[in-house]
């Protein structure tokens, strides 16, 4: 590898300070840690509660989501259609696969992570390339792309505004849709002031900086590559949405483009895009549609001026023919907004995805990451960190039922687990749900419960495991509940439900 | 409220700017009163053949793109711009300030109509760009900001005649 950079907006990245706390790191860079260790480091992490209570402000109005009438009818209809291609996956992608060939684009399925670090490198290889532009996308976070290639000594630019500051600071996105979410403009100002020149911490100044840094490697690149929204079956058409036009730089400028798709993005026809476009912006809580949907259908033709010559289109598997073919299949209807995450009373206490150590953080992450085939031991733990509350089933614009699959994915990753604690913990659940189960049972339990909490001093129950916790806390300070908050809350949607 | 007018009202909201023109005439006068003598890139279209604009040595060092609509939709001020010969996909993204020229006539109520019409051309354009306001990005505290990687202006005029 050059050791002069080819890329103008990387250039000089060795001066941007790592202040970053170890489970934050960028995937490839992260510390193998257990889900205790990280989820202990991100409670105690001096940032949290700030960002805690910053996540709780975005889930209030005008912010967060609401399912208005109007809504509500698009959220029926795109749920529909995401799941006529579940029936009958690898049918819709046969279609998928001849009606893109169709129009003259590549198209390759990979297996593995493996198949596709594989299939993407030789795409560059073969046009000698050595400078990428890429736009955010999750499935190449996914396959660790980026750090794949640079391993090939191919310089990877993330050009999507939030992406290209965590690239900077060696961090991995903490948000589906907004990967900087955890950053103040301050902390940004800090990354951009380090390559020599003070730039003014706020947004106006920041982006401008960024734009400036970025439009040459737009310029140089020879390869780009961007991830797919949607990939419609019926004309072979990818629909790549962003706000911020990279994507669009990316269909227009480089010779050569490969979009990479997970096998659930495919969707049966392209008009249903008049659905799923607004329900995905919808969902992310964004007021009005995002700038640019760009529908690519083939390379560029001999009579276009630009667009590339060459339009790959990989197609990622990584478990989820396992997964259409699971009771967990509806995990494959995800659009990948990013609401579950921010109604997750988890996800905000943790100040964000990064505790998850995995791409996909919050319920979808809990469900999905575990069924990946790349995914860590670590990882198979995911299920657990949830409170099984059901925001995140009021939230989905898809209707994914998702606690039902986080208690799915529990009950799979219990059953791989093995040995005496395994043997004793299942003893101990079976008599609690027997007592649970007998009012007299539950009644002497809980009155048990009082008596040992009187008699026996807060020190002591402080050495027996699973007390410990109990003892921690102040049992007889129990918050009151907010009755009409409650109601206010709970009663519309309920009556909204009997009507029906 | 007239089919246009919502448009315009959607539009604005999202950060374009409207206007209105009774015909092409008057389209491809404003169009110069704008771009002035400033590097345009403009897309092959009958209606804007003879307009007399300053070419850009190339693509980066365009200051204006022109284009014309295949249509638009009232719900959510969204236009429609397809590629093909001489309609470079360029136009809409590299240079700062992108005009589109929509026929009053061919402004679609909702957004599913609008995309159920784009994409039911055969052959479909290899490319076609929905674009709903100037490129932005919120991804710095959320804070929306224009001109992200494409212009940092859209000016959508609005031709009454067909």
């Amino acid at each position: 590898m050059s050791t002069e950079p080819l890329s103008q907006a990387l250039a000089g990245v060795d001066a941007v300070a790592r202040t970053r706390p170890d489970f934050a790191a960028a995937h490839a860079h992260r510390p193998t840690m257990t889900l205790r260790e990280s989820t202990r480091v991100a409670l105690g992490f001096p940032g949290t509660p700030t960002q805690r209570d910053y996540l709780r402000e975005l889930d209030r109005p005008p912010e967060h989501v609401e399912w208005t009438p109007e809504a509500t009818a698009l959220r029926e209809a795109g749920a529909a259609i995401r799941r006529e291609t579940l029936v009958d996956l690898e049918g819709a992608l046969t279609t998928l696969t001849r009606n893109a060939e169709a129009c003259g684009t590549v198209v390759h399925r990979a297996r593995t992570v493996d198949d596709a670090r594989r299939i993407i490198t030789e795409i560059v290889r073969a046009h000698d390339a050595h400078l990428v532009t890429k736009a955010k996308s999750m499935i190449t976070e996914e396959i660790g792309l980026a750090d794949h290639l640079e391993g090939q000594g191919i310089e990877v630019v993330e050009t999507d505004l939030g992406e290209y500051i965590v690239q900077l600071r060696d961090e991995s996105p903490s948000q589906l849709i907004t990967p900087a979410l955890h950053l103040t403009k301050e902390q940004v100002a800090d990354t951009f002031s380090s390559f020599g020149q003070t730039i003014a911490p706020e947004p106006v100044p920041l982006a401008e900086f960024a734009r400036t840094r970025l439009r040459e490697d737009f310029r140089r690149a020879d390869v780009g590559i961007t991830g797919v929204n949607f990939a419609a079956a019926d004309t072979g058409t990818l629909c790549i949405i962003t706000s911020e036009g990279n994507a669009d730089m990316i269909a227009t400028h480089p010779t050569v483009m490969v979009a990479v798709m997970g096998m659930d993005k495919v969707i049966p026809r392209v008009a249903d895009l008049g659905v799923l476009v607004p329900l995905l912006c919808h969902a992310a809580a964004e007021k009005h549609l995002t700038a640019y949907q760009t529908l690519l259908t083939g390379p560029r033709r001999a009579d276009e001026a630009d667009g590339p010559e060459e339009l790959h289109l990989v197609i990622v598997d990584n478990g989820r023919t396992e997964i259409a073919a699971s009771p967990m299949r509806e995990i494959l209807c995800c659009i990948r907004c990013g609401n579950c995450q921010m109604v997750c009373p988890v996800f905000r206490a943790l100040g964000g995805g990064h505790a998850y150590g995995a791409v996909y953080g919050g319920p979808v992450g809990g469900v999905l990451t575990p069924l990946l085939t790349s995914s860590t031991k670590e990882q198979k733990q995911l299920p657990l960190l949830s409170t099984l509350c059901g925001s995140c089933a009021d939230a989905c614009p898809v209707k994914i039922p998702l606690p039902d699959l986080l208690v799915l994915g529990r009950e799979r990753y219990v059953g791989t687990q093995t040995g005496p604690t395994k043997a004793v913990e299942s003893g101990l659940w079976r008599a609690w749900s027997a007592a649970w189960s007998r009012p007299r049972a539950y009644l002497a339990m809980v009155h048990a419960a009082h008596v040992v909490g009187r008699l026996v001093p807060r020190q002591w129950l402080a050495h027996v495991p699973i007390a410990r916790l109990w003892a921690d806390h102040d049992r007889r300070r129990v918050p009151p509940i907010d009755r009409a908050g409650l109601w206010r809350r709970y009663a519309a949607p309920l009556r909204r439900e009997d009507s029906r | 409220m007239s089919r246009a007018e919502e448009f315009a009202a959607a539009a604005t909201a999202v950060g374009a700017v409207v206007e209105e023109v009774a015909t092409w005439l008057d389209a491809r006068r404003r169009i110069i009163e704008m771009v002035g003598a400033a590097p345009t890139l403009v897309d092959a279209d009958p209606e804007l053949a003879d307009l007399s604009v300053t070419p850009p040595e190339d693509a980066w060092s365009a200051e204006h793109g022109v284009s014309v609509a295949l249509g638009a939709a009232a719900q959510t001020g969204t236009v429609a711009v397809a590629n093909g010969a001489g309609r470079a996909r360029t136009t809409g993204v590299t240079p700062l300030h992108h005009t589109v020229c929509v026929r009053a006539s061919q402004i679609h109520a909702t957004y599913a109509d609008l995309v159920s019409a784009v994409t039911s051309i055969r052959p479909l354009p290899t490319m076609v760009r929905l674009t709903t306001g100037p490129s932005r990005s919120g991804d710095i505290e959320l804070k929306t900001i224009y001109g992200m990687h494409g212009p940092r202006s859209l000016t959508l005029l609005v031709v009454a005649e067909a």
